[in-house]
């Protein structure tokens, strides 16, 4: 199943002129809120359901968070780490935690990982894993052993609890160019034992995202490559064992994985065709190998970061800052999987792979072809109720401009009623400056009639120029963007808009495509006021002619018309093209004397 | 005498946007103004002397600003993101930024000592100790009393006293309404902005009110001397236009020349919506042009030999190590760019026609490394640049050996205007209280005029409070030096100097013998010395072409006027 959900932004994105980010979003002690550090200096408490900064603290500059703070469960108190080598520890009353007890040590600190029902674990860079009490017990005397090659590089970790804690360390090797997985299990008896040290890595593909599945007696640690398969890897086994492959791998980048529990899996991903900017969150059966729901959020996806999951809520970096997506997880009865398991030997997903696809009448497939990539555009904004327009218009229309599909620009323009302001301008743009030669042999506008010979466009482009401006606008929004258009093109619409003046019936017709003199005069009202100065310095002999004689026809328009509005702007084109009172076209520029 | 005669290309089209007042605040010690524009950007302005815009932080549409306030030369601001912002004012960028609680700031308030800072709806102690005030309106003002003890704030309807130690609000004043229906807002009131986007300041005394339009101070036209073009520098857009040409050589002051070839829009360069343009430059043939973002720096060659169709290229082969600029500046032979970066050091690049760049770093004299340059000009022959920063401190450098040579001698008040007359090769620079220097690269020291204009204490008679923007010099005469500000052309000619020597009189009886009590002959020679014409309103840039050409980019009032929205455009009997 697919479903478009209501997602909402927690925290804003600080400044990112001063390279403060997200570091990462962690379960706070009780239900609905989360700890999210917002970037090198500041932490955050935030309750999910009211979207609302409940506590924050910031710390000094000389002094930044190096890793995530995270909650400790077994004394209620947070833990952060601070230039990775002081570790800070303070409660929820705590007002200003640069006076909170903090300890000094000589190792840097990895991160710290929270241990439900226990409490932490530090991991130092060296890959040393220790309980936070011995290593504040110890403070500066606290002596690591370290578990990696001076070759390797930590990478990550995670660590979940079953009788003993178990310890995962993902690291570079940068000598032999591969990844390995260190597994370790830290006992009540406070002794670190190694459990299973697996090396992989995977000829012409990059390892994009990972995590840790927990169940209570199986721990998985799956990888996702950038061929889109997802991989699983348990302590006692050597070798990474194939699941599944994620759909539409090829048409998507920037890859965010987070396990639900130990038989589901999240993949947060952002399709490079999907041009609403939205992204897509896949929920697989790692069991079963199936996918069991798509989520689509309207937020463009951030490139970097970690996506969590917990109470009931995905929190994704986004750009607008980060994203909490509400999700109830209801598993699904294996029937419902089957004959919807991609297979693993299909390589060429893009070409012609099989997705799922929301439609007010239920839930159907269909095949997905890039012959079809317009309609399917078209279609899939139709039947999703509208979802975020401003990036889809802008992507969509670039397509159909590649594409030269005229047939999907008109289709655009007939049938949907929301497009953006600038991507209009831009359509008309693009109309007004393409050459003749695009336009020749396009027989697909039938209802409009023919244009007479006097009509400066052939008949394909002014039927399209006829949608754009038969196309409802607010002008407050439009006129800046005019405002850029080529003097070329504008004196060309100009032209076109005075043949329409001249031509296009009093009232509005049974097609609403067809332009009227009131909306010719609109748009031409709206020319003048963006553009008049640079069509009063800037045009030759024969755009000057044009305006004269624009100015005899408004002056015939004027006696011959009756409607109120339409007077109205008659009379404001009219008054546009006088010059003001006491204004030269020399006031705009001229050379002069002057004498001092 | 004969008056100055020259052929002014007046450039009445370039129409930025004006920006309206979002907020404003001054701090008393330094004398230093912020105001922050609708774009989100923050001028600084410094009221010391002149009424000058020393520098501008740029706006980030991401973050508003809704609010800012000073704390010990410290600024601060807030906005809808919620948060607390503290800006750089060296390196003019945002400092760090502190989350508020409870969602978006709408105004803050330092108490008497600095030491807390009240937030919209929640109080946040300075550093960083944090207590919530709870309430359900909104606040949209707030003020200290004195002893720290007791915040006002203002609200729809209502005003409210708050105990500061408890959080509890002590008293509540409610304020009625005019109109049944319609609520009465509290707002924080001040004199000093304008709907119309000017910023007016007034002082007392003398009673005075003064307006200052909303445009940056900083260069928005740059002239290509060799190729006769004009790069205009619009807040999302650079718009290069070819100046136009007359056959007429005569005629009287005010008489318009008749065209022979006319103004032309060659190029136009959109900013990506999410850049920020800082500054911009085009070398004297126009076959160059740079601007700078916030965020990198980028170069264009030109070729404007086909006359219809000017094309241009991106040069992609940037260094690594170029950073974003602050100012930038063409060598007069436009085979350098000369970068005065964000970070504060200096950069040129070299300028290859096969396109490859190559660049020099030059090291800067720490002490003068105090603020950003934000005026650079070249010498003439190349040789030599000149730099100007807020902190007064004007250099030359050498550019063939990448080197610091030697400083002006240092004065207290930042250099508003710099230029290099190339006819008697020294630097004449006008500090913000209206000082004038003329300083020889060849002596190395300030010339005889200098000194006599110091020794004479003569007026120079130069406004008061409106900065000198621009210097520029006639090229068929070494004596002419040309000023202007917002609205006037001063034109001081050296030869009529009058020299008026003053002992220990007191300065208002040497102003009085200045101006009435000097013989005819020197009289008559003040009149000849500074010339002022009062032609132009908001004048941005008066520049020489060539010979006697001069270029004057002007914005009038009718125009900002016109910029705004219906509401705000209010007609004014008698204007």
């Amino acid at each position: 199943m697919a479903t478009a959900v209501s997602a909402t932004v927690l925290c804003a994105k600080p400044n990112v002129t001063f390279n403060a980010s997200f570091v990462n979003t962690q379960s706070d002690f009780e239900y609905d809120k989360a700890i999210i550090t917002t970037g090198n200096n500041c932490v955050g408490i935030f309750k999910v359901d009211d979207q609302k900064l409940l506590k924050t603290w910031s710390t000094k500059h000389t002094l930044n968070f190096t890793c995530p703070v995270v909650p400790d469960f077994l004394r209620e108190q947070y833990v952060g780490v601070q230039n990775k080598t002081i570790i800070r520890c303070w409660s929820y009353e705590a007002e200003n935690i640069d006076r909170e007890k903090r300890w000094k040590l000589t190792e840097p600190v990895f991160c710290v990982l929270p241990i439900p029902n226990s409490e932490p674990v530090v991991v130092f860079q060296n890959g040393n894993c220790s309980f936070l009490n011995d290593i504040l017990l110890a403070g500066k005397d606290y002596q690591t052993i370290g578990q990696l090659c001076s070759e390797e590089q930590l990478y990550w970790a995670d660590a979940c609890f079953s009788e003993n804690v178990i310890i995962l360390l993902l690291t570079w090797n940068e000598k032999v160019n591969t990844w390995v997985v260190y597994w370790l299990q830290l006992s009540s008896q406070h002794s670190t034992e190694l459990l299973g040290k697996t090396t992989f890595h995977k000829k012409d593909h990059q390892l994009c995202t990972w995590c840790l599945s927990l169940g209570a007696d199986i721990q998985r640690f799956l990888t996702l490559w950038s061929d889109g398969i997802i991989y699983s890897l348990e302590p006692k086994n050597d070798t990474l064992k194939k699941l599944f492959q994620v759909s539409d791998s090829e048409k998507t980048q920037s890859f965010m994985m987070t396990s639900l529990n130990d038989s589901y899996v999240a993949i947060a991903m952002k399709n490079l065709e999907n041009i609403t900017g939205e992204f897509v969150i896949e929920i697989w059966d790692i069991n079963f190998c199936f996918q069991h729901t798509r989520l689509f959020v309207s937020y463009p996806m951030s490139c970097k970061g970690q996506m969590t999951f917990f109470n009931g809520n995905f929190y994704v970096p986004c750009e607008q800052g980060v994203v909490s997506v509400p999700y109830l997880n209801q598993p699904a009865s294996l029937a419902r999987a089957v004959g919807r398991l991609p297979s693993l030997s299909t390589s060429s997903f893009s070409s012609h792979s099989e997705m799922l696809h929301w439609k007010k009448t239920g839930v159907v497939s269909f095949q997905y072809k890039k012959d079809q990539q317009n309609d399917d555009i078209l279609e899939q904004y139709f039947h999703s109720g509208g979802r975020s327009v401003s990036l889809l218009y802008q992507d969509l229309f670039k397509k159909i401009c590649e594409k030269l599909d005229f047939a999907a620009l008109s289709k655009l323009l007939k049938q949907v009623s929301d497009i953006p302001e600038k991507v209009l301008v831009d359509i008309l743009n693009y109309l007004l400056s393409a050459g003749e030669e695009v336009f020749a042999g396009e027989e697909i506008f039938a209802g409009n009639d023919e244009k007479s010979t006097d009509c400066p466009l052939n008949d394909s482009r002014s039927s399209l120029i006829d949608l754009v401006l038969c196309y409802p606008y607010n002008e407050a929004f439009i006129l800046p963007y005019l405002k850029v258009l080529h003097l070329n093109q504008i004196m060309l619409l100009i032209r076109y808009l005075h043949y329409l003046l001249k031509v296009a019936p009093y009232l509005e017709t049974s097609d609403r495509s067809e332009v009227t003199v009131t909306k010719a005069a609109a748009w031409m009202v709206m020319i003048f006021t963006a553009k008049f100065e640079e069509i009063l310095v800037c045009s030759d002999e024969s755009s000057k002619q044009l305006i004269r004689s624009l100015i005899d026809t408004t002056k015939e328009l004027q006696k011959s018309c009756k409607d109120t509005l339409m007077m109205g702007l008659i009379t404001a084109l009219k008054k546009r093209l006088e010059m003001p009172k006491g204004k030269k076209a020399s006031s705009l520029y001229c050379i002069e004397v002057l004498c001092i | 005498m004969n008056k100055h005669k020259f052929r002014v290309h007046h450039v009445n089209f370039f129409q930025p946007d004006p920006k309206s007042i979002h907020c404003l605040a001054f701090e008393y010690n330094t004398k230093k103004l912020a105001v922050a524009r609708s774009d989100f950007s923050i001028e600084i302005w410094n009221l010391s002397n002149t009424h000058f815009q020393e520098s501008v932080i740029p706006g980030d549409p991401g973050c508003s600003v809704e609010a800012v306030v000073w704390c010990k030369g410290r600024l601060f601001s807030c906005g809808l993101q919620g948060y607390i912002t503290e800006y750089d004012l060296l390196r003019l960028v945002p400092k760090y930024s502190v989350p508020v609680t409870s969602g978006p700031a709408w105004c803050q308030g330092f108490n008497d000592r600095k030491s807390l800072l009240a937030v919209s709806i929640g109080i946040l102690h300075f550093n960083p100790v944090q207590s919530q005030i709870g309430q359900n309106w909104r606040i949209l003002c707030l003020a200290w009393h004195e002893s720290g003890d007791v915040l006002v704030t203002g609200s729809i309807d209502a005003i409210r006293i708050w105990n500061v130690q408890t959080g509890h609000a002590k008293d509540r004043i409610l304020v009625g309404r005019l109109e049944r229906n319609t609520e009465t807002i509290v707002w924080c009131l001040a004199v000093t902005r304008c709907v119309d986007t000017y910023l007016v300041l007034s002082k007392y005394p003398p009673k005075i009110c003064l307006k200052y339009p909303p445009f940056l101070q900083s260069q928005l036209s740059h002239i290509a001397h060799a190729a006769r073009c004009i790069l205009l520098q619009y807040s999302r857009r650079l718009e290069l236009w070819r100046l136009g040409d007359t056959t007429g050589e005569n005629g009287e002051d005010g008489d318009v020349l008749p065209l022979s070839s006319k103004v032309k829009k060659l190029i136009e360069i959109k900013i990506k919506e999410s850049d920020i343009l800082v500054c911009s430059a085009i070398s004297s043939a126009a076959e160059w042009l740079a601007y700078s973002t916030t965020e990198q720096l980028r170069l264009f060659r030109i070729c404007l030999e086909e006359p219809n169709s000017p094309s241009l290229k991106k040069i992609h082969s940037l260094p690594n190590i170029c950073l974003p600029a602050h100012r930038i500046v063409f060598g007069p032979n436009g085979d350098i760019l000369v970068v005065a970066t964000q970070e504060g050091s200096l950069q040129v690049l070299e300028l290859h026609h096969t396109e490859s760049i190559t660049c020099h770093s030059i090291p800067i004299a720490k002490e003068h490394n105090s603020s950003l340059i934000h005026i650079m000009t070249i010498t003439t022959s190349g040789r030599h640049l000149v730099t100007a920063n807020i902190a007064g401190y004007i250099n030359v450098y050498d550019l063939k050996e990448y080197e610091f040579l030697y400083s002006l001698p240092h004065y207290v008040c930042p250099p508003t205007a710099l230029g290099v007359n190339s006819l008697t090769k020294s630097v004449v620079a006008l500090y913000s209280d209206q000082r004038l220097v003329e300083y020889s690269l060849e002596k190395q020291e300030y010339t005889a005029w200098t000194r006599q204009i110091q020794k004479g204490r003569v007026s120079l008679g130069l406004p008061r409070y409106s900065p000198i923007r621009e210097v520029s010099f006639d090229p068929n005469d070494k004596n002419l030096i040309i000023l202007h500000d917002d609205s006037s052309i001063f034109v001081l000619d050296k030869l009529y100097m009058p020299v008026e020597r003053h002992t220990k009189q007191s300065r208002s009886v040497q102003e009085k013998n200045v101006n009435h009590q000097v013989s005819p002959e020197v009289k008559g020679n003040v009149h000849k010395f500074v010339r002022k014409c009062t032609k132009y309103k908001h004048l941005l840039s008066f520049t020489n072409l060539e010979n006697d050409e001069f270029v004057a980019v002007e914005i009038t009032p009718s125009q900002i006027l016109d910029k705004l929205p219906p509401l705000l455009k209010q007609k004014k009997f008698g204007t």
